[in-house]
């Protein structure tokens, strides 16, 4: 008898494996030229995002029964023996045995934060939004084989979950849950701190590449200074979406820095594929991720602007694929919500007639969460400032280029702002309960984004 | 190293150390609940229940898995509830309809209505508010409410506003 904690451990495993198999149909150039980290981030971003897009699938026709243990022991099999053939042909080589270094590294990394992931596996699930959201719809799709025949979506009386929301994190829950055939919200946590631990394995992987003339020992440093901030342990495993979210900004985020900087047009095409498809996850996990994939999508639009036109045959079907099939999830998902009548999260918003003393509101708030110690230690507040150096210096140095990156971050705060502008919530109360979860989506791209632009001021200096 | 790194590795280190502060109370917080309950990782056991016991809403648990199938003798008095402000809700409420998912228990509002219940013995009340004390038909036993002490519970898992539950004689 296999406990939980061995099926969290091979769900996390197959979830991988799903990732990195489909990033060597596609995307092999992309993954080789890169290092372990960014291998291990972008694995993880592409297997969640295929179990989510299966999971939603089977959620919307009723067929959650698919998702059982033994069927996913033979996906598994699958995957192993795949993997295990790339493996063994490849293992020679010289591209797999320079990495020892890094898992070596990636090693430290998790015995560092070995409290972290054991608390994540023993602790009971309490947090608010859990337990009223999340967690509360994982729930109800272990009982339920979709959305057409789930009872949170018909009583009223769990109206408070705002059933309108995306569901692709309890979704993934939900596929571990059928798995062992059992509600263990503590276990599944682990699968959640997954998204913290990528991410920061995502930074420490683009330190590498390019920051790369710096010592093994203050890349560890810098990226561990940055990642304990109480706010990150806050969400790392609650049951939150928002860890998710942050993951899935901060991978979108270097793969458009990989889309500027790139020099051919062959690889930017497919790194503009992979871009599409983390920016367009976002929506599969919370609301924030509509407005995230709009300001990627144009943003990708003019930065690529005449080089569109050589686009090939390929790169142009695989992205009407990954739209269709974005489009597809979201029209059934619409027209789920409207035949239930959930309603929309910003019924109800409107300009109000107080304005511009809410948006003054609105900017003391943020000013106050910038410098709230409690949350990001000094690092906010110091990482703000390198930031404004960084943007005095690359304006007066006229490096247009170099400060796209940050659009995305300025649009995406700015899209945060007019909800709060337009919402018909009283703001002390929305604002009190959310700021600190939105600026935690856009932390680590802001960390990404400074390494990136000191990277450059380097090269000019 | 180079010169430059040489130079800001201090104050990265300072960095570093003042955030080790911050990381340092919450693996304090993890040590308390391992030391509560002494689990050891285990690849063939399954401990959903004893860690379960740490959970500042543990007899609400254990109520729904003993209640599993009797969910009738099952009442939710939310005393406090506000029907002008939808976005007040008890913690406790939330934690409740968590627990005894999939079944969706109707919370009485008013203790008119509570009065009104044909209870028989060993029904459940679960209030947000004292009963004892108060005018109900039959006699009531307040059951033991947490697994482990309020100041036993570590910063992530605390219970904030205070809840009850009674055993009808």
């Amino acid at each position: 008898m296999y406990s939980h904690l061995l099926r969290i451990i091979l769900y996390i495993l197959f979830t991988y494996l799903i990732g990195y198999n489909l990033l060597l149909l596609r995307y092999k150039k992309t993954l080789r030229k890169n290092n372990l980290f960014f291998k291990l981030g972008l694995s993880w971003a592409m297997g969640n995002l295929i179990l989510m897009v299966i999971l939603y699938g089977l959620a919307l026709t009723n067929n959650l029964n698919l998702v059982n243990y033994r069927n996913f022991s033979l996906g598994l099999w699958l995957l192993i023996l795949i993997t295990s053939g790339r493996f063994f042909k490849n293992w020679r080589k010289k591209s797999a045995k320079i990495q020892k270094k890094d898992w070596l590294i990636l090693f430290v990394l998790l015995l560092f934060f070995s409290s972290l992931i054991k608390y994540s596996l023993y602790t009971p699930l309490n947090a608010w939004d859990a337990m009223a959201i999340w967690m509360l719809k994982a729930k109800s799709f272990f009982y339920a084989n979709g959305v057409w025949d789930n009872l949170l979506y018909k009583n009223s009386l769990l109206e408070y979950s705002h059933r309108e929301y995306p569901i692709g994190l309890p979704l993934l829950a939900a596929g571990y849950y059928r798995i062992i055939n059992f509600v263990n919200d503590q276990t599944v946590q682990l699968y959640l701190l997954f998204f913290y631990l990528n991410t920061i394995f995502l930074f420490f992987g683009f330190m590498k590449q390019w920051l790369s003339k710096i010592s093994t020992l203050t890349r560890t440093l810098v990226t561990l200074s940055l990642f304990i901030l109480p706010n990150f342990m806050l969400y790392a495993h609650n049951g939150y979406a928002d860890m998710l979210m942050s993951f899935y900004i901060a991978i979108s985020m270097i793969l458009f820095i990989g889309l500027i900087e790139g020099k051919k047009i062959k690889d930017k095409m497919m790194i503009m594929e992979l871009l599409l498809m983390t920016s367009a996850a976002g929506m599969l996990i919370k609301n924030e991720g509509y407005s995230f994939l709009v300001i990627v999508l144009i943003l990708t639009g003019l930065v690529l602007g005449k080089e569109l036109k050589k686009i090939s045959q390929s790169n142009i079907v695989v992205s009407l694929v990954i739209l269709l099939v974005g489009l597809a999830i979201q029209a059934e998902w619409k027209h789920f919500t409207n035949v239930r009548g959930l309603g929309f999260t910003f019924t109800g918003a409107k300009i109000l007639a107080n304005g511009l003393p809410r948006m003054q509101a609105i900017f003391n708030r943020y000013l106050l969460e910038f410098l709230n110690t409690d949350h990001y230690s000094l690092t906010l507040i110091l990482a703000w400032l390198i930031a404004m150096w960084q943007y005095s210096y690359l304006v007066i140095r006229k490096k247009f280029r170099i400060l796209w990156p940050s659009l995305i971050i300025g649009l995406q705060l700015a899209a945060y702002t007019l909800i709060y502008f337009i919402s018909p919530h009283p703001l002390d109360w929305q604002m009190g309960s959310s700021v600190y979860r939105l600026i935690l989506h856009l932390l680590p791209a802001l960390f990404l984004i400074i390494v990136y632009q000191a990277s450059k001021m380097a090269e000019l200096s | 190293m180079k010169k430059s790194e040489r130079l800001l590795l201090p104050l990265i280190i300072f960095i570093f150390l003042i955030n080790y502060h911050f990381y340092r109370f919450y693996e304090k917080n993890f040590n308390k609940i391992f030391k509560y309950l002494d689990v050891k990782p285990s690849l063939v056991k399954n401990q959903y229940e004893k860690v379960q016991e740490y959970h500042p809403f543990y007899f609400i648990y254990k109520a729904a898995e003993e209640y599993k199938g009797k969910e009738d003798k099952v009442h939710y008095f939310y005393s406090t509830k506000d029907f002008e402000n939808e976005l007040d809700i008890h913690e406790l409420y939330v934690r409740f309809n968590y627990f005894f998912y999939p079944n969706v228990i109707k919370p009485v509002y008013e203790f008119e209505e509570l009065k009104k219940i044909p209870f028989k013995p060993g029904d459940l009340i679960i209030t947000d508010k004292e009963l004892i004390g108060w005018q109900l038909n039959q006699k009531l036993e307040r059951i033991k409410i947490t697994g482990v002490a309020i100041e036993d519970q570590d910063y992530f898992n605390k219970r904030g506003q205070p809840f009850y539950i009674y055993k009808l004689l």
